[in-house]
C-alpha cells in the first residue's frame, strides 16, 4: 500500500496467484472489460510467444470517491510455471491482498495445493504471513468436465477460512464477485491496521459503493 | 526485497529512451510544419521574443494518473491574424507557420494520443527490463544459497559416510567375527566332530548356539539402527504401490506364519493412490510389523494387513488454505492387526523405545532384541510418516502406519 495524504491518494496492490493455466490472466482481461474505460488503464501483459505469462500482467484501475479519495488499484498476475518462482516472489512483494485462482479439475488438485504452499512460502520470504494476508479463493473452470462438485466446494469453503468463489472466467462468471470480495477484504484489513476509514473519511460500505459504481456491468453470481 | 512494479514514481526518462522524444517531435514538425516540444515536469522553457498574436498550445503529458510533463505546440500564427511585413529589407526571423486554432488543437490532441501509446510501450519495456534484472538477481542469490547448502550437505554426507563405514567395519569385525567362531565351534561340537557328547553336553552346546544366534541377531539390529542414523539423509524416493508391497511381504514370510499355524490376510481398500516414498524402507517397516504380529500371536490366531486411504481429521488441518490443501492432503494407512497377547495401556507409549520389551524379565516367553518397533518408528519418521498402536490386553494389537502420499507437501 502507498499513501499520499497530501494528495488524498491511496494505491493498493492486489495479486492474482495460482498454478499455471488456471485463468489468472483471463480474470484480469474480464475485469478490464467490466470496468469503465475512464477508470481502467490498459491491460499490460508481459508474455512470451507461447501465450503463457512469462513475467506478469498488470491492470491499473483508478477512481475518485465522493469524499475525494483518489484510489488506485494495481492488479497483478504472477507466472504460474514452477520455474518462475523468483518472479512470483518479486510480484508478491508489498502485496495487500491475494486472489488465489484454482483450477476446479480434480486432476489439478495437487497443482493447486503445491501452488498454495508456494504462495505461503513466497509470502514468508517477503516478510508477510498468509495468516494475516487477505486471501480469497476462486475455483475456476466450473464449465469443464471432471471438476470438484459444488457440494464438495461448499463443504471445503465452510470449513476453511478464506471466502471461496466459483467462476467460469472465460465467460466472466464469478470474476467480479472474486474481485469485489478481495477488494472489500483488503480494504477491511488495511482499515483495521491503518485506520483508513477515519483518515480518508470513508466507510467500508461507502468505499465499496464507490467502487461498484465504476464497474460498467455487474457479472453473474458465483459466490458460494 | 526491491519491488520493481510499484515502488516508485515514474519519470519521462524511465519510459522513453534518451533522444526518443526529440525524434518524435522532429518527425512531427517535419510532417506538420510546426514546432513541438515535450517539457519534463519541473523544467521551464525560455520564452522567445515573438510577434504579437503568435500563439502556443499546451497539454499535460500524463501517464497512469501522474503528470510527467507538458506538451507544447507552437509558436504559430493563428490564420485569421494580420501579419506585418518588414519594409526595411531586414530578413528577421523566419515567418511563423499559420494555422487555425482548431487545427492546432487537433494536432495537439493527435500528438498527445501518439505519446500515450509511446509511454505505455515504454512502461511495458521498463517493467520488463526491471523485472528481468530483479529476477536474474533473485535467481543468482537463490543459486548461490542452494550451492552453498548443497556443498555443506555433501560434506556432511561424506563425513557421515566415513564415520558409518568406520563404525560398521569395526563392529562387524570386532563382534561378528568371534561370534561366528563361537557358533561354528559350537556347531562342530554338536555334530560330534570333537568326539561324542553326552546328553547334558549336547543340551549345553544347544544353549550356546541358541544364545549365540540371539546375540548375532541383536548385533544385526544394532547395525540396522546405526545405518539408519547414518543414512537419514539418503532417502531413495520412487512411486510405490503399497498394496503390492504388503502382499509381497506377507508372501515372503509365509513359511514362518504357516509353521506357526496362523492365518495372515491382506486387505487393500478402494482407490489407494501410489505413494512417493522409499520402497526399501517401507518394505522393512511392514516386514518388522508383520514379524512382530506373528511373534506375539498364538497358534490358530489371525493377522490382517489392511491398506487404505484417509484424510487427516479436521482438528489436524489448518483453516488457512484448507479449500486447496485438504483435497491433496491424503494419507495412506497400513494397519497390521493381530489377535495376539496385546499390550497393556500403560506400556503402549514405550513400545517404540529402543531395547524396550514389555516383558523385560530374564525368563520372558518371547525372544527378540526389542529393536524391531524402534526401527519401524525411525524408518517411518524418516519418510515423513508416523506409527501408532492401539491394543487391548489379551485380545490383540493394531499397529497403524500413516504415510503422506506426497512427501514434503507441508
Amino acid at each position: 500500500m502507498q499513501v499520499d495524504f497530501a494528495q488524498r491518494e491511496l494505491t493498493i496492490k492486489l495479486v492474482y496467484y495460482g498454478p499455471a493455466l488456471s485463468g489468472k490472466t483471463t480474470n484480469l482481461q474480464q475485469i478490464h472489460g467490466f470496468v469503465s474505460p475512464v477508470s481502467c488503464g490498459r491491460l499490460m501483459t508481459l508474455d512470451t510467444r507461447d501465450d503463457r505469462t512469462l513475467f506478469f500482467d498488470l491492470l491499473p484501475l483508478q477512481f475518485r470517491s465522493d469524499t475525494g479519495l483518489h484510489l488506485r488499484l494495481k492488479l497483478f498476475t504472477v507466472p504460474g510455471q514452477v520455474m518462475h518462482t523468483a518472479t512470483r516472489r518479486l510480484v508478491l512483494s508489498n502485496a495487500d491482498g491475494v486472489a488465489f485462482i484454482a483450477d476446479s479439475q480434480l486432476s489439478e488438485t495437487r497443482n493447486n495445493a503445491s501452488s498454495f504452499v508456494d504462495l505461503r512460502e513466497n509470502l514468508r520470504q517477503n516478510g508477510l504471513a498468509i495468516e494475516t494476508m487477505p486471501v480469497v479463493v476462486q475455483f475456476n473452470k466450473r464449465d469443464l468436465a471432471g471438476v470438484r462438485s459444488d457440494a464438495e466446494i461448499d463443504d471445503l469453503a465452510a470449513r476453511g477460512r478464506e471466502p471461496v468463489y466459483r467462476a467460469i472466467a472465460t465467460q466472466g462468471v464469478g470474476v467480479l464477485e472474486t474481485f469485489l470480495g478481495l477488494t472489500e477484504l483488503t480494504w477491511t484489513s488495511l482499515d483495521h491496521h491503518h485506520d483508513l476509514g477515519s483518515k480518508f473519511g470513508i466507510s467500508a460500505a461507502a468505499f465499496m459503493l464507490s467502487l461498484t459504481r465504476h464497474l460498467r456491468v455487474l457479472g453473474d453470481g458465483g459466490h458460494r | 526485497m526491491d519491488d520493481p512494479s510499484l515502488g516508485q514514481k515514474l519519470t519521462l526518462d524511465d519510459l522513453v529512451p534518451e533522444g526518443g522524444l526529440v525524434e518524435i517531435c522532429r518527425s512531427f514538425r517535419d510532417l506538420f510544419g510546426v514546432e513541438v516540444r515535450v517539457v519534463p515536469r519541473g523544467q521551464t522553457i525560455e520564452q522567445p521574443r515573438l510577434p504579437p498574436r503568435a500563439a502556443y498550445r499546451t497539454a499535460e503529458v500524463s501517464y497512469d494518473g501522474e503528470v510527467l510533463g507538458t506538451l507544447v505546440l507552437g509558436p504559430y500564427m493563428p490564420s485569421d491574424s494580420v501579419v506585418s511585413l518588414s519594409l526595411t529589407g531586414d530578413a528577421g526571423p523566419p515567418p511563423l507557420p499559420r494555422m487555425k486554432d482548431p487545427t492546432a488543437e487537433r494536432l495537439l490532441r493527435h500528438l498527445a494520443s501518439v505519446l500515450d501509446v509511446v509511454l505505455w510501450s515504454g512502461h511495458r519495456a521498463f517493467l520488463a527490463s526491471r523485472m528481468q534484472i530483479s529476477s536474474s538477481q533473485e535467481l543468482h542469490r537463490e543459486l548461490v544459497a542452494k550451492n552453498r547448502a548443497l556443498t555443506e550437505s555433501l560434506e556432511r554426507v561424506k563425513e557421515l559416510d566415513r564415520l558409518k563405514s568406520n563404525f560398521l567395519g569395526t563392529v562387524s569385525h570386532e563382534l561378528r567375527t568371534p561370534l561366528t567362531s563361537i557358533l561354528g565351534y559350537a556347531e562342530m561340537l554338536a555334530e560330534g566332530l570333537a568326539g561324542a557328547l553326552n546328553e547334558e553336553q549336547i543340551e549345553f552346546v544347544g544353549t550356546i548356539r541358541e544364545k549365540g544366534q540371539h546375540l548375532l541377531s541383536l548385533i544385526s539390529s544394532v547395525l540396522d539402527l546405526s545405518k539408519l542414523d547414518a543414512e537419514a539423509a539418503l532417502v531413495d524416493v520412487s512411486e510405490v504401490d503399497v498394496g503390492a508391497l504388503c502382499e509381497g511381504v506377507v508372501t515372503a514370510a509365509m513359511a514362518g506364519w504357516q509353521k506357526r499355524g496362523l492365518d495372515v490376510k491382506v486387505a487393500i481398500g478402494q482407490g489407494v493412490p501410489k505413494v512417493r516414498t522409499d520402497l526399501e524402507r517401507l518394505r522393512k517397516v511392514v516386514s518388522n510389523l508383520l514379524d512382530n504380529a506373528i511373534k506375539f500371536t498364538p497358534t490358530g490366531g489371525t493377522v490382517q494387513v489392511a491398506v487404505g486411504v484417509k484424510t487427516p481429521p479436521p482438528e489436524m488441518q489448518s483453516p488457512v488454505g484448507l479449500a486447496l490443501l485438504a483435497p491433496a492432503d491424503q494419507l495412506v494407512e497400513i494397519a497390521v492387526a493381530d489377535t495376539g497377547i496385546g499390550i497393556a495401556q500403560e506400556n503402549q507409549p514405550r513400545v517404540f523405545d529402543a531395547f524396550y520389551q514389555v516383558d523385560g524379565s530374564s525368563t520372558r516367553q518371547y525372544g527378540g532384541t526389542g529393536l524391531g518397533l524402534s526401527i519401524v518408528k525411525r524408518l517411518i519418521e524418516s519418510l515423513g510418516g508416523r506409527v501408532s498402536v492401539s491394543s487391548t490386553l489379551g485380545t490383540g494389537s493394531t499397529f497403524r502406519v500413516e504415510l503422506p502420499v506426497e512427501p514434503g507437501s507441508e
